[in-house]
């Protein structure tokens, strides 16, 4: 089923007017001979085509990485310009040099929504798990590295069987929407989630709108766009946009936030992997840490610094930035915002919004309370020798209980570092810890109000480092308090995946700006993936690991391209080697001695 | 009417009675109509569930006695008592009385206490904060240690602990710890034998019955509301208690003689019935006191009596195969009593009506479905549930008597039971099942005869050998076999069972043993 066929099956709906609604919410058994297109959605669907193969790259530096559009990549492409919201977004961000790019080109690139639908996994995130029936019956694995399903598609038709999800019904389908559609199509942006049909059940993926409109509220587009009127929509403050529709995405915590509904969860909108989706098959998520998983995404953005290079002439330049980033506001009158560490700054914010993200899943959780996934993964998948390392870095907590989260702890700590509000967090934290782990799972009515007080005080930390502006001095600050992180907080694999993701980060931007690294300890930093194995400290989906083509995904020199593989990532992988704490832990003692 | 025509009316009434009794009774006795209803406990009966004494516990109450004094096993060790020379542990015609001698020597129960002297079990209860630099500091959770590992009262320190608890040498598992204490017995009982019940009053463990022997064993290797092994310890480094009768009784190195009653071919499946019965009276009781929460010292949830498999796995695929629970909904969480439970529950007591009544099935049903709450189960409802399983076990058994319970299990029988399974392969899903299932097949060998006994045989040893480690456990190892090889090579291995097993009991199970060599 591909999606230019579900795109027909909307439209054949919309023509014909004779299906019941239930039917239209399913992309199934399409006839896709019974689309009747308007002469509008003729020429649009022409003229993206012959956009999406004729016209040439916008960078040299995309030139080279480019490659043809397969016939995946057509379908999306065709898919995305039947949307008429997207269509309207495309009238400017699809090509640089039309008509309405003769102004203010400095603060964007004006090609956008060209590099997100060629290049983003984002685009095809419903794609990727709309149900497929695999064609004969799965075969049952004989050895230990086979795999049942070869597509994610049969993957995610095989998570539905295995929840008992008959995704070929009617009510089978709905129920697949309301648990997995909310993230991969994006849902759970529009005031009624879920009420189809509407537009959007066409699209293959997440829709610009999904991440720069507040719900349905659409009227920010004509102000931010207007040729003819002289416009202040530039100097409104975040929350004026965010009033008007527009979520100004420039600072680090509304990213957060935003990622982090999808790859850390939100309960209170429906976003959340439950354990028995997990236990279904769904992959493991990967935790969440902002400023690698940006880097990993093709940007169709630019960073802070070209945007305040770029912008030189701009004569409110500063008072723009000051408007949308705290930090930029509280620079004294000898900083300017070049000094600001960006990539820092967004890693510890990050960090405090992932960890008062997570916290809300316990705050949130009502008939959910005690469901599996609220807890530490690695509480109970972990290895059962004893005497082992888990038991020797024991913490105060009883053995054998279910615990909090702990990968967003390394990060955490550090971030709390840089805040006057530390201890009150650190006091809220304790309690929360204390209160889950003396009775197993904790008790709902005891621990939800103290998760709740967890998350205020976090939400306060973030406030206040959210003003702080993050310099050298800062990040090289945080560069030593990361080699430094308790070995105790080195268990888990995904808590140490966090730590030294951060490492990666922080030594690269302090490289860039001038503050080279000893190249012993960069070196050393280089090589803390040897600990994790497969998959390593790769993020597992870029887009062309899943489609076969679009540009290069990760803009950190790889040591080894990914392979170009129509299967599951190797995070799925049997044969995935699994991380050696103790290895990672000595590698951290030698760091040690370099930054002391 | 004529009586002529009297006559023939009675007989046409008759012959349509009897026709339709034809028709109706096995239709009856298929659909179930003539069963009586499952025996639902009326207020009257739960008040009375509450108040009653079940025969195990009973018979175990002695090994709870702390009302009497235990003395050491020196006590029993007299030259003229059961301190004489060792006669030799293989012959079995050596007269009594080498018993302490014997279990000094040869019993790994005499050294249980260096266990927890041991550098493994310091650091146990180092991990669980009992010992803080080198000193007791929680007496109630060092007291459950003792319980089991050392049950004669304060008389051992731990070595490097600086004070607490008083000085002394622990003696392990000694008589007392057995049979009871002896301070109302100890005189009379090289002269009299009591019945089980008036022994047991007296404060001794009536040992020779098998089903009391396998109880006073699960006190320990299941636990009870007095001896309580929970997931905190485990996490801590204890082992998970995985109690097979069968193949502790077996394995033990003797300091008693029973020849007549072990040289039988359905002795060792008789021991398995007395464990399966035994060790769930003891999960019950377990639970019980977990749910109520006196005296216990575990906390509401408990998953030690759980499958460790179901949490404690990879998250990369090959993962465990989904299990569904009693609703059927596939791989939410772990199931209550996997090990200990599940086969004499779910398969065994299904298809023995004379040994375990309807009324018992319902309610350990009931049990179950209870049990399988995603996360913690309401803790009264668990308790009461349970007690009313344990009174409802221990009236159909004493209805049945114990005698002919036993009389009536051969190894033959449990054959049987075990061949069914391979029409319900999901039930020997999970290395646990599995587990369970090879060692009650393995208890059925007294009835394995050429030519099939040599495939049954490799059959059994292919399960043992994927069995050994559970792959998935022992991550970060490597997956050498994959999750689900258990549960293929047990239905092989069941599938060969049925192979040779009439479906209908023949009347000549009973056999002699020594026809069948042991895989």
């Amino acid at each position: 089923m591909s999606f230019i066929q579900i795109a027909c099956a909307r439209r054949a709906v919309a023509t014909c007017g004779n299906v019941s609604q239930d039917q239209a919410c399913r992309p199934r058994n399409v006839d896709t001979a019974a689309w009747q297109p308007t002469a509008r959605q003729w020429m649009l669907l022409a003229s993206w085509l012959i956009w999406s193969t004729m016209t040439g790259p916008v960078t040299g530096q995309v030139a080279d990485n480019r490659t043809q559009p397969s016939s995946l990549d057509a379908q999306v492409s065709a898919a995305w310009a039947n949307d008429p919201a997207v269509a309207r977004c495309g009238l400017c961000h699809f090509s640089a040099g039309n008509a309405f790019s003769q102004r203010a080109t400095d603060f964007c690139q004006l090609t956008e929504a060209r590099q997100y639908i060629e290049t983003d996994v984002h685009a095809i995130s419903r794609l990727l798990v709309e149900p497929q029936a695999p064609a004969d019956e799965m075969p049952e694995p004989t050895q230990a590295s086979s795999r049942p399903v070869a597509s994610s598609n049969q993957l995610s038709w095989q998570i539905c069987q295995n929840l008992g999800i008959e995704v070929d019904t009617d009510r089978g389908y709905q129920q697949f929407r309301e648990r997995c559609l909310n993230c991969h199509a994006g849902d759970a942006a529009h005031a009624t989630p879920n009420a189809l049909p509407h537009a959007a059940d066409a699209l293959p993926g997440l829709a610009c709108n999904y991440c720069h409109q507040v719900q349905d509220r659409s009227g920010w587009i004509d102000q931010h766009s207007s040729l003819s009127v002289p416009s202040r929509w530039r100097m409104l403050s975040a929350a004026e946009k965010a009033a008007a529709g527009m979520r100004d995405l420039i600072d680090a915590a509304p990213q957060a936030k935003l990622c982090g509904a999808c790859h850390v969860g939100n309960q209170a909108q429906g976003m959340w992997v439950t354990h028995a989706m997990y236990v279904a098959g769904h992959p493991p998520l990967p935790a969440f840490e902002l400023e690698t998983y940006r880097a990993a995404l093709p940007p169709h953005w630019r960073e802070f610094e070209e945007t305040y290079a770029r912008l030189a002439d701009f004569p409110d330049r500063d008072q723009y930035f000051a408007q949308l980033v705290p930090a930029v506001a509280a620079l004294e009158p000898s900083q300017s915002p070049r000094d600001l560490f960006w990539r820092t700054r967004g890693l510890l914010v990050g960090a405090l919004a992932t960890a008062e993200l997570n916290t809300a899943l316990l705050a949130d959780a009502q008939d959910t309370w005690g469901d599996y996934a609220l807890y530490d993964c690695a509480g109970c998948h972990h290895s059962l020798e004893t005497p082992s390392l888990r038991q020797e870095l024991a913490t105060q907590e009883i053995p054998g209980r279910p615990r909090t989260a702990r990968w967003p702890e390394p990060l955490l700590l550090v971030a709390l570092s840089q805040v006057d509000s530390a201890e009150k967090v650190e006091a809220a934290r304790g309690d929360l810890r204390r209160a889950v782990n003396q009775t197993p799972f904790g008790l709902a009515i005891t621990c939800r109000p103290l998760a709740k007080a967890l998350r205020d005080a976090l939400q306060a930390a973030q406030l206040e480092l959210a003003q702080r502006p993050i310099a050298a001095e800062q990040a090289q600050h945080v560069l030593r308090n990361l080699i430094h992180t308790p070995e105790s907080l080195l268990l888990d694999a995904e808590a140490a995946r966090q730590v030294v993701w951060a490492m990666q980060v922080v030594a690269d931007e302090l490289t860039q700006r001038g503050y080279p690294l000893e190249a012993e300890l960069r070196q050393s930093i280089d090589r803390l993936g040897g600990a994790f194995g497969q998959p390593g400290l790769s993020l597992p989906a870029p887009r062309s690991v899943w489609s076969g083509s679009g540009r290069q995904a990760d803009r950190r020199p790889a040591a080894s391209p990914p392979a170009v593989d129509a299967s599951p990532p190797a995070v799925l992988s049997a044969d995935a080697r699994p991380y050696d704490p103790r290895g990672l832990i000595s590698q951290l003692a030698k760091l040690r001695v370099l930054v002391p | 009417m004529s009586s002529r025509g009297s006559l023939a009316a009675a007989r046409g009434t008759l012959r349509s009675g009897l026709l339709l009794t034809a028709v109706c009774w096995p239709v009856g006795q298929a659909r179930g109509w003539w069963q009586t209803p499952p025996m639902l406990p009326s207020p009257t009966a739960e008040a009375e569930a509450e108040e009653y004494s079940t025969w195990f516990e009973q018979v175990s109450a002695p090994l709870r006695r702390h009302d009497l004094k235990r003395e050491s096993a020196a006590s029993c060790a007299a030259a003229a008592c059961h301190g004489g020379p060792q006669p030799g542990v293989a012959d079995p015609l050596a007269p009594g009385g080498s018993e302490y001698g014997l279990w000094l020597a040869h019993d790994p129960h005499a050294r249980s206490w260096k266990t927890v002297c041991g550098d493994a079990g310091v650091r146990m209860m180092r991990n669980l904060k009992i010992m803080v630099a080198d000193e007791i500091v929680d007496h109630q959770a060092y007291q459950n240690c003792l319980a089991c590992h050392n049950p004669t009262p304060l008389t051992a320190a731990v070595p490097g602990a600086s004070g607490g608890e008083q000085p002394g040498s622990g003696e392990g598992v000694g008589c007392s710890g057995c049979h009871g204490p002896s301070q109302n017995w100890r005189k009379d009982h090289v002269r009299i034998r009591w019945d089980d019940l008036t022994s047991a009053q007296l404060g001794l463990v009536p040992t020779e019955n098998l089903l009391a022997r396998a109880r006073m064993c699960a006190g320990c290797h299941v636990g009870d509301r007095d001896r309580d092994m929970n997931h905190d310890l485990i996490a801590a480094g204890h082992p998970a208690l995985y109690f097979e009768f069968t193949t502790y009784h077996q394995r033990l190195p003797k300091h008693w003689r029973e020849p007549e009653r072990s040289e039988h071919a359905d002795f060792e499946s008789q021991l398995w019935l007395a464990g399966q019965l035994a060790s769930l009276d003891a999960s019950l009781d377990l639970l019980e006191a977990r749910a109520s929460g006196q005296g216990c010292v575990s906390t509401w949830p408990e998953f030690s009596s759980d499958a460790c498999s179901s949490c404690h796995q990879r998250l990369t695929p090959p993962a465990t195969p989904l299990s569904a629970d009693s609703a059927g909904n596939t791989g939410r969480f772990s199931r209550w009593g996997v090990w200990g439970v599940e086969l004499l529950a779910d398969s065994v007591v299904r298809e023995q009506p004379q040994l375990v009544d309807q009324g018992t099935r319902h309610e350990l049903k009931t049990l179950l479905q209870l049990m399988d709450h995603p996360v913690a189960p309401d803790p009264e409802r668990a308790r009461q549930q349970s007690r009313r399983a344990r009174f409802a076990i221990d009236q159909c058994l004493t209805q049945v008597g114990w005698e002919e319970a036993f009389a009536g299990f051969s190894s033959a029988r449990l054959e049987r039971e075990l061949a069914s399974l391979a029409d319900r392969p999901q039930r020997l899903s999970g290395w646990e099942s599995a587990g369970q299932f090879y060692l009650a097949a393995v208890a059925s060998r007294g009835a394995w005869r050429a030519p099939r006994q040599a495939k049954l045989e490799r059959d059994a040893g292919a399960l043992r050998d994927v069995l050994r480690v559970p792959p998935y456990l022992a991550s970060p190892a490597p997956v050498t076999v994959h999750p689900d090889e258990p549960r293929r090579r047990a239905q092989r291995l069941a599938e060969t069972l049925q192979a040779g097993t009439p479906l209908q009991a023949s009347g000549t199970d009973r056999a002699t043993k020594g026809q069948a060599s042991h895989p």
